[in-house]
């Protein structure tokens, strides 16, 4: 076991391999608080990289309903069972990561799902959590009822448990954007990686015999674009760009703004001890112990931040670059109520207001002379 | 007096030939000794007669404990073994107690498999344990998996599937046609031999220089076939003699085999194996019993 830096727990742990990070990492944003669980990701991802045979039940990218939803069945409470408890010091995570806790003989704590477990993709879909003892409905107008949508892709991990559990190092990390591939042509099918991984994301194809996952559509990121499940959200909740580590955090780089400048978004499970490179704004609903338990113990300074947004001509001018352009976002500015987003060379992608005109119409038409009506 | 020298006989017969022939149970000590058949080498029929003619030798398993991932539970605890060749092929039949038949490899799903590690070339032997670094390190290994043995795997994992017409199945031939499969079914398109064969057979001949080193041998050459009958796999695995490196193996050479089974619905893939641990002396008899 070699010891490496692992930002997000605040501490140095135990990894199979020595650190090396890439030389860019790829990463994501999502707001959880715009999802409305269309599937359109799914959809975009599905059609373009898993309509063959064996792939049916892949789902690189997925949309589930928190906290009932899950796909494959209980992906996060049986890692989570299975690791014990998890305690946080501040911003230290003291507990132990799942390479930390491995059995001996065995790489990474892990669990393989049975076939059946990725029988229910839909489970739970728009349920609620509560109960009337809680508030219900005879007894407050605004219960304490919640849900919200995950939206879950490969997080090309930096220190990925597929990548460490597979003994024929068939899997491996891009050195140049830090996106995490199955070696097709070395894979021989021992299905470790999809015991090893917690979030679940990487697929046994039983027509080819081997492993499968999300391949970050790098065909486009080598293009600049984003990956087909960023480019397809009609939520425009998805932003994809490049994150640094903390001490080489840029302001001027969406990624780290969102993560690291603000702490505005966050890691899922990052007491996992992977350092997954997609980051979430929390619901701003949910209660905080479960957020705390999902991203971590920033969670409810990260609510507090994104509700006091819109007073923030920063942040909310970030905000609305999210989904607002097709192409990987290196950099942006916010200059006289404009967002304006940059590519790596400097050029400008896309240029949004801040504050959408609105334009107050007469109840008349006075061209046509006729009444205007709100049809919506 | 004269009566019994007919039982006389027959009791040195039994020491002189096959122990097994004589009902006394395999031999659990000494090499394995492969001899030349003395008709057509079954090299794909694991319950052909001519199996009755070689010497039975009973291998101890144990489970995989060097390398992550270990087999924490012991499956298989003893393999027996025999062997024939022709002078141009040679042939093992393994035999193991398995009341499952673990015939599939799917989601979750492990199949049963056995294989035949030989020594990759003359001199000192490489580790038994999937060889080590180097040429003098190379062995040789004879797979074979039962789930191999189904051709149509999605249709025997997914019985009940509804017809399903895939991207790549639907288009014309020709290079969109190859452009969707490279896409959906990257694997045989990077023409990955290690994994399902489609038809190909259950064998799978290949090389390897220490753990997670298995490659396709040079010479891919190998006869296959498994039968599962009343709780027990029978299997032979066979590849031409010779065709190993420095042809190590060879009527009359004194050589080494070591051997792995893996029990699929023990979860057993990978390391995750019973094997025999130490290399077993093998004999290749040039001549006939």
């Amino acid at each position: 076991m070699a010891r490496v830096h692992n930002w997000q727990i605040g501490r140095e742990m135990e990894y199979l391999h020595e650190g090396a990070r890439p030389q860019r990492q790829l990463a994501g944003v999502f707001d959880i608080n715009k999802c409305i669980a269309c599937q359109t990701c799914t959809l975009a991802c599905k059609t373009t990289w898993t309509s063959g045979p064996g792939q049916e039940y892949m789902l690189w990218n997925n949309v589930e309903t928190k906290p009932r939803g899950f796909y494959p069945l209980g992906y996060d409470v049986n890692i989570l069972t299975a690791l014990g408890p998890q305690r946080w010091e501040g911003d230290r995570y003291v507990g132990k990561t799942i390479f930390e806790s491995a059995p001996a003989g065995e790489r990474v704590l892990g669990w393989r799902p049975e076939q059946l477990d990725y029988a229910h993709p839909n489970i739970g879909e728009d349920e609620i959590l509560g109960n009337v003892s809680q508030g219900g409905a005879f007894e407050d107008t605004h219960p304490q009822w919640w849900m919200f949508y995950l939206m879950r892709t490969c997080n090309h991990c930096t220190y990925p448990a597929c990548l460490a559990a597979c003994s024929r190092s068939s899997i491996y990390k891009r050195p140049e954007d830090g996106i995490v591939l199955v070696d097709q042509s070395r894979c021989r099918g021992y299905q470790e990686c999809v015991k090893a991984c917690p979030y679940k994301k990487v697929y046994f194809n039983a027509h080819t015999g081997t492993s499968e996952k999300c391949i970050g559509c790098y065909p486009k990121i080598e293009a600049g674009d984003a990956s087909q499940c960023f480019a397809a959200c009609i939520g425009k909740l998805r932003l994809q760009g490049w994150i640094s580590t903390p001490e080489q955090a840029r302001e001027d780089n969406p990624v780290d703004y969102l993560v690291h400048v603000r702490k505005m978004a966050l890691p899922l499970m990052p007491q996992l001890g992977l350092e997954p490179n997609l980051y979430y704004i929390p619901p701003i609903h949910a209660p905080e112990p479960y957020l705390v338990q999902m991203f971590g113990p920033r969670a409810p300074e990260a609510v507090r931040t994104y509700r006091a947004a819109r007073e923030d001509p920063v942040l909310k001018g970030l905000l609305v670059l999210l989904g607002s352009t097709s192409k990987i976002i290196s950099k942006f500015s916010v200059q006289n109520d404009t967002a304006i987003a940059f590519d790596d060379s400097g050029t400008e992608l896309v240029r949004v207001p801040v504050r959408e005109p609105v334009i107050i119409r007469p109840p008349t038409d006075r061209l046509y002379q006729i009444r205007r009506e709100n049809t919506t | 007096m004269r009566p019994l020298q007919p039982l006389l006989c027959v009791a040195l017969a039994c020491l002189v030939t096959s122990a097994v022939a004589c009902g006394s149970g395999p031999s659990r000590e000494g090499p394995i000794e492969s001899r030349r058949v003395a008709g057509t080498l079954p090299k794909d029929d694991p319950r052909a007669a001519a199996w009755s003619e070689a010497p039975d030798r009973e291998i101890d398993m144990m489970p995989q404990s060097v390398s992550p991932p270990i087999l924490s539970e012991p499956s298989v605890g003893r393999v027996r073994v025999r062997s024939l060749h022709d002078g141009e092929w040679i042939a093992f039949r393994l035999e193991w107690d398995d009341t499952t038949e673990d015939a599939l490899s799917g989601v979750s799903r492990m199949s049963d498999a056995v294989a035949v590690e030989l020594p990759g070339a003359r001199g000192p032997l490489p580790s038994p344990m999937m060889g080590h670094q180097g040429n003098s390190g190379r062995v040789t290994i004879l797979y074979w998996r039962a789930g191999w043995q189904n051709a149509d795997p999605m249709a025997a994992n997914y019985p009940n599937r509804p017809p399903v017409s895939y991207p790549a199945e639907a288009a014309a031939e020709g290079p969109a046609r190859d452009q969707l499969r490279k896409q959906y079914t990257p694997a045989l398109n990077a023409g990955n031999p290690t994994v399902v064969r489609h038809g190909d057979g259950p064998g799978f001949r290949a090389e390897a220089e220490g753990f997670g080193t298995l490659s396709p041998a040079a010479v891919p050459e190998i006869s296959a076939r498994g039968i599962h009958e009343a709780g027990h796999w029978y299997v032979v695995l066979a590849m031409p003699i010779g065709a190993v490196a420095t042809s190590v193996v060879a009527p009359g050479q004194d050589t080494s085999a070591a051997f792995a089974v893996w029990n699929g619905s023990a979860g057993n893939i990978g390391g995750r194996k019973m094997w025999s641990g130490n290399w077993v002396p093998l004999k290749i008899v040039a001549g006939g019993s």
